[in-house]
């Protein structure tokens, strides 16, 4: 059983299993794009249904499209590119939810994408903003955030970017 | 504490979901900020307030040195000295760029690089391709060195030596760029750059 690397024109599934319970059958190539399920199939662990207790549907839904087209065979890379741009254009909660799936299994690009688009999300904001858009509520006084400010004038200098996009 | 909020995915959109996750990721995100970038994540809220004094990684990009650099030497100076001085724990990433700032800045550079490398540097980038300056008082065996650009002075011989027991004593430099100013001795105008680029 996990010594599916060694044929090649024989194709293994494995079932993936959402924290909502719901089943995704994927090619075993495809889903080794994860480290965290690669070790599982090499300790002989993927015979039945493999667990993953932290992925809600939706977010697994978007894992396995991203592992679909980055497997190496079938996409070239201006489409990776163009699948990549549209990917990180998700709803900051998606992409969230996608990064902390993305470290929970190891997927090494897919986390640099998501923490990427995340980071261009903070990326000259002013803290307003950056509270705004990723619902953090204050719980600093305004005198003690004066004085956190002032410990790093040179951080708010210039035009920072007050909007919400 | 942390855990706290994660049942509530009821309220969907309107849930705070990046101050919960793992450390781990949140400093991947913080990483390949600029450092007035991740200075400002202290203010949202005060589980934010220390992470970026933490976090592992520098990124003195062109933007935010020029800006400083704009105001005079010594806000230049004093400021990365300070931001140096307040970072609490190692210094794992260190990513200088001065390729814009038309000053001597040699010394400082010097002591910057010394502070980081006491402080377990491991992936060093140094951009000074347009000072025509090359730093000596490195430390001779900077094995953090990771990527390089400099601006060599070739009618210098001092220089041109410097340079080279420095590529040679970095074992882990993974991108060297070289900029080289020939300068026409009759006519500073005739300034040519040769650019040596590869990556090793």
């Amino acid at each position: 059983m996990a010594e599916a690397s060694s044929s090649i024109t024989e194709k293994f599934f494995l079932t993936l299993k959402s924290s909502d319970g719901d089943e995704f059958v994927l090619e075993e190539s495809i889903a080794i794009q994860s480290i965290t399920i690669k070790n599982m199939v090499e300790d002989g662990c993927s015979s039945s249904v493999i667990p993953l207790s932290k992925v809600d549907t939706e977010t697994l839904i978007k894992v396995i499209e991203y592992m679909k087209m980055h497997s190496s065979t079938s996409s070239n890379e201006e489409e990776i590119e163009n699948f990549d741009k549209k990917f990180v254009s998700n709803s900051i909660n998606t992409i969230l939810n996608i990064l902390e799936a993305a470290n929970f299994l190891d997927i090494n690009n897919l986390l640099e994408l998501c923490a990427e688009a995340v980071a261009n999300r903070i990326k000259n904001k002013t803290p307003e903003a950056v509270r705004k858009i990723f619902n953090i509520t204050s719980d600093f006084t305004p005198e003690e955030e004066a004085e956190i400010r002032n410990e790093t004038p040179w951080a708010f200098e210039g035009n920072l970017d007050h909007s919400l996009d | 504490m942390i855990q706290d909020s994660k049942g509530v995915a009821v309220a969907g959109d309107k849930e705070d979901r990046i101050s919960y996750l793992p450390r781990n990721v949140i400093d991947h995100i913080l990483d390949s900020l600029p450092i007035q970038d991740a200075a400002r994540t202290s203010i949202p809220s005060k589980y934010w307030r220390y992470i970026c004094s933490i976090l592992p990684s520098f990124v003195l990009n062109k933007l935010f040195c020029n800006k400083l650099a704009a105001r005079s030497q010594y806000v230049f100076k004093e400021t990365i000295d300070k931001i140096l001085l307040q970072h609490l724990g190692d210094v794992v990433i260190f990513d200088l760029d001065v390729s814009g700032v038309q000053l001597s800045l040699c010394p400082d550079i010097d002591r910057w690089m010394l502070y980081v490398t006491r402080n377990g540097v491991k992936k060093l980038t140094l951009n000074m391709s347009n000072n025509g300056k090359v730093p000596q008082g490195l430390p001779f065996t900077l094995n953090c060195l990771w990527h390089l650009r400099l601006g060599v002075n070739f009618s210098q011989m001092g220089q041109i030596s410097y340079t080279l027991e420095l590529i040679k004593s970095s074992h882990k430099l993974s991108k060297l760029e070289i900029w080289g100013k020939e300068l026409d001795s009759q006519d500073l105008k005739g300034t040519q750059a040769i650019i040596f680029g590869w990556a090793l």
